[in-house]
């Protein structure tokens, strides 16, 4: 009886405990089936992806302009052909956005075809300032001969209504630029030497007649500076692609003071390595609400395995303690991925497909958790 | 019973509770880590400098690359990380000429099942790999270099593709690899030149301009060569019905919605 007793309570709470967890995961998995969100209708290619002041996503669509996303609908777009990246002030609502170089050579980077970063308005877009035009007056990055001005505005971060930074990929440099069109260089990243093996056995070298073959086992390749983040210092990340010979494993990821003016990367104290290599093709950066530095790698053979064959091998995003140095695979496998974006929930957006033809999509990596406050605070910048 | 039922409420109303409860910092992160199976070689990552307290430091290490100011120059310790590296990544699947090939074959499959002949199948295949390799060959014969997402771009691919295929053979071909042959209407937005001209959501638009879109590329680079203002005509098929509508130059205002 006493047995019979002391069972009784002990079954009841082992009943409730188990009705309590089944309805816990019930309500935390929504009540819906584990289909990840994938949303297309974009023209692509797309390159750029965030979060706006009031919960929608904006996708920076190249041949389009930038096309807010709600209710995981793609809406009528904000002409701005060229855009490359859109950043996003959540206090004042103030929407900053790039145009990059557009256009297979003659055009590209190497001419004016747009770059400039632009505030947008109303729906309105205003010029702030020509990159092309600040690039062709100070290249600040020097290339070997004939070291032409090659501007290709990627990425930019707001930093408050009134001034935002940029990496030009073709400058080689990370910019603040203020609303009136002032442009000052905080730093210029280096160019390093790498091996050329990877695109030769892209290119299916020494079999392979392709001109690749003949290249040396390692050469200089220019940095690329992709993607931004800033923490809650104010310190500045950026993160590389790599050009060519697109190798694997060699993308750094720069740290740079707030207070950094024209720091030579390498050299000056004030832009240094958090990351010396060990990553490929890096194409955008974020912090997480996890405070985590989450990487975003376009393909594990690096670019040229897309531009080459057409066909991706995967990319991937990564999560990085950066304090311990540590990382983590958030998501691999990813066809093309471009940009990330953590939503107000602290659910992590990523492009892939980004560089298919009418092919792009925007799609859910990870689930929100919590709403968050996205935006660090920026105690040296904010304007 | 009764109190079971309640203390199931109980628990649900817990489990929705830790679902919008605000977590702290670094709480999801460590479950995150602790959970993940899949960590990266970190041996291959180097953080930077490290204060007792925690706080990374911006003096640099040997292997901030401070140490080595030089371009090009690499140091010691950096070599033994690419050295790690390229050990690591030994072990990657090779992307080599026959998984290419392999993708190929897949597309060439593709299309004869798409009412190609094999021949003509093969063909077109064959001419896009011959085009993008041709461009990237033709920059780097230029230049010395080839750069990312630039001459070689899929777009210029598929345009001159589509130039040398024509628009029927072109949409059979789009067809055949599962893109979108029409631009379906999603949203339009109010006042815009498209719900002026009475387009609708859901529409499919076939023309702009005379000419032929496949897709919102084709249609955003027809617009921009309109000048604002100019009347141009459209034609789009609604249920079934094609009718010509006339909208002005520039934005249409509308999103696309592809049906799946």
């Amino acid at each position: 009886m006493q047995l019979a007793e002391s069972i009784r309570p002990t079954g009841a709470r082992v009943g409730l405990l188990i009705l309590g967890l089944v309805a816990a995961a019930t309500a935390s998995a929504g009540g819906k089936p584990n289909e990840p969100t994938v949303i297309d209708g974009f023209a692509g290619p797309v390159f750029g992806l965030t979060t706006g002041s009031r919960g929608e996503l904006l996708v920076a669509d190249q041949s389009v302009g930038i096309v807010p996303i709600r209710r995981e609908e793609p809406r009528a777009p904000i002409p701005l052909p060229g855009v490359t990246d859109v950043s996003v002030d959540e206090d004042s609502g103030t929407v900053w956005a790039l145009t990059g170089a557009v256009g297979p050579a003659p055009a590209g980077p190497e001419n004016d075809t747009g770059q400039g970063l632009h505030v947008i308005s109303h729906g309105k877009v205003r010029k702030v300032v020509n990159l092309f035009e600040f690039e062709a007056a100070y290249n600040p990055h020097t290339a070997p001969p004939p070291n032409a001005p090659d501007s290709n505005p990627y990425d930019v971060q707001a930093l408050g209504p009134n001034a935002a930074l940029l990496v030009d990929a073709g400058g080689n440099d990370l910019l603040r630029v203020d609303r009136w069109g002032n442009v000052k260089v905080l730093a210029v990243f280096p160019d390093e030497v790498v091996p050329t093996a990877n695109i030769k056995s892209l290119a299916g070298c020494p079999a392979s007649p392709a001109p690749f073959c003949a290249l040396p086992d390692a050469i200089p390749a220019q940095p690329v500076p992709t993607s931004i983040a800033v923490d809650r210092r104010g310190y500045i990340y950026v993160g590389e692609l790599k050009g060519f010979p697109a190798p694997t494993g060699e993308s750094n990821i720069w740290r740079i003071s707030p207070k950094a003016n024209g720091a030579r990367c390498g050299q000056s104290p004030d832009c240094v390595k958090v990351f010396d290599g060990g990553f490929t093709s890096i194409i955008d950066l974020a912090f997480g609400p996890d405070g985590l530095l989450y990487v975003t790698e376009f393909d594990e053979r690096a670019w040229a395995a897309v531009e080459i064959f057409g066909t991706p091998t995967g990319g991937k995003i990564s999560a990085c303690n950066l304090r311990s140095g540590d990382c983590f695979d958030v998501k691999s496998g990813l066809p093309q991925p471009t940009a990330i974006t953590f939503d107000e929930s602290g659910a992590l957006w990523a492009t892939q497909k980004a560089l298919v033809p009418n092919g792009a999509e925007v799609v859910k990596v990870k689930n929100g958790r919590h709403k968050w406050w996205r935006h660090p605070h920026y105690i040296f910048f904010k304007d | 019973m009764r109190i079971l039922i309640a203390c199931g409420v109980v628990g649900l109303a817990l489990g929705l509770a830790a679902q919008w409860l605000p977590r702290a910092p670094g709480a999801e992160a460590s479950a995150d880590v602790a959970s993940s199976v899949r960590m990266q070689p970190l041996q291959s990552r180097v953080p930077v400098s490290q204060s007792s307290d925690g706080r990374t430091s911006s003096a640099p290490v040997a292997r901030d690359g401070a140490a080595a100011p030089a371009s090009g120059v690499v140091d010691a310790g950096a070599r033994a990380i690419r050295d790690t590296l390229a050990a690591d990544h030994a072990d990657a699947p090779a992307l080599s000429v026959a998984s290419a090939a392999d993708v190929e074959r897949e597309s060439v499959a593709q299309l004869i099942a798409a009412g190609f002949t094999r021949d003509r199948a093969l063909e077109i295949i064959q001419r896009k790999s011959q085009l993008r390799r041709t461009s990237i060959e033709r920059e780097f014969a230029a230049t010395g270099v080839i750069r990312p997402f630039n001459a070689s771009s899929p777009a210029a691919v598929e345009q001159q593709l589509r130039r040398e295929l024509g628009d029927d053979e072109y949409e059979k071909y789009l067809g055949a690899i599962g893109q979108a042959t029409r631009i379906r209407v999603g949203s339009v937005e109010a006042d815009s030149a498209a719900a002026n001209a009475g387009i609708l959501s859901g529409d499919l638009v076939l023309t702009y301009a005379g000419r032929r879109v496949f897709n919102l590329r084709d249609l955003n680079a027809l617009m921009l060569q309109t000048p604002e203002g100019e009347t141009v005509q459209t034609t789009v098929v609604r249920s079934g019905q094609t009718i010509q509508l006339y909208v002005t130059g520039g934005a249409l205002g509308i999103s696309q919605s592809i049906a799946h």
